[in-house]
């Protein structure tokens, strides 16, 4: 084969002038073709996720993000907050007489 | 209930719509941010003698009335804060009791809320509620008046 048919047929087998070379069986070729790409995968998946799942193993997870969390005074009445606007008469009532519902103050603000 | 405090994992099905149910972990806040705000929750009681709770959670349609709600079913409302924040609905709501609204007026408690909307505009909630809370605390204190204290100055 000469250097100029060399350059238009594809490379097969052991070139002229170079030390054979053992033909890679198929599970060589199978490896190299998927399994060094599934390990690439697969590290850059655990850098990529490793802080979320070592924080879901802490139970930090953001699945907590959207619960609900009470700092400082915590109420004791739950049936009184939880029951809704339209509660029966039957739900337990807040403790605060109806009158002093119009004395409090505060502000709002939305952003 | 205490901040960050852990349900069992046993413990059935869980009502997502309850407030007072035990939180799973710390909410939209870091445990570093949990301590400071409860710190800062702390001191502010010493100082201005009043009761300051917050609370992070999903409001209804009319969040006023919820928060009120919320504020009524504390432990001792007259002498309560209560700060009401809905990240989702993007509701910021300051609530003082009766006893509470004679040391901290509705300005001041807008003023605060100012201060923690821009906070929370910037996404930083720790950071707004540490300064609302400090705001609060600080325009609460009463000034000791030598004629009305019995400490020796």
């Amino acid at each position: 084969m000469t250097e100029l048919v060399s350059m238009l047929v594809p490379l097969q087998g052991t070139l002229p002038g170079w030390p054979t070379v053992a033909q890679p069986s198929a599970v060589q070729v199978l490896g190299l073709l998927f399994g060094v790409p599934l390990i690439v995968i697969i590290v850059i998946s655990l850098i990529g996720k490793g802080p979320e799942l070592i924080r879901a193993g802490r139970g930090e997870d953001q699945s907590a993000a959207g619960e609900p969390l009470w700092l400082g005074a915590a109420p004791a009445d739950r049936g009184a907050v939880t029951a809704g606007p339209d509660a029966p008469a039957a739900q337990p009532v807040p403790a605060r007489a109806p009158e002093s519902a119009t004395t409090v103050g505060g502000a709002s603000v939305r952003w | 209930m205490s901040a960050g405090e852990l349900a069992p994992a046993s413990s059935g099905k869980v009502d997502l719509t309850d407030p007072f149910r035990p939180v799973h972990g710390t909410g939209p806040l870091t445990p570093y941010e949990i301590d400071r705000i409860e710190r800062v929750i702390r001191y502010a009681r010493q100082n201005s003698g009043l009761d300051y709770s917050v609370f992070i959670g999903q409001t209804e349609p009319d969040s006023r009335a919820y928060a009120r709600r919320l504020h009524a079913a504390l432990p001792d409302p007259d002498r309560t804060v209560l700060v009401f924040v809905d990240l989702g609905s993007r509701v910021l709501e300051i609530v003082t009791g009766v006893a509470a609204t004679r040391v901290l007026g509705d300005n001041e408690c807008r003023l605060a809320a100012a201060t923690m909307q821009s906070n929370f505009v910037a996404h930083d909630l720790a950071g707004g509620l540490t300064a609302g809370i400090q705001q609060l605390a600080t325009a609460a204190t009463q000034a000791p008046t030598l004629h009305l204290s019995d400490k020796p100055y």
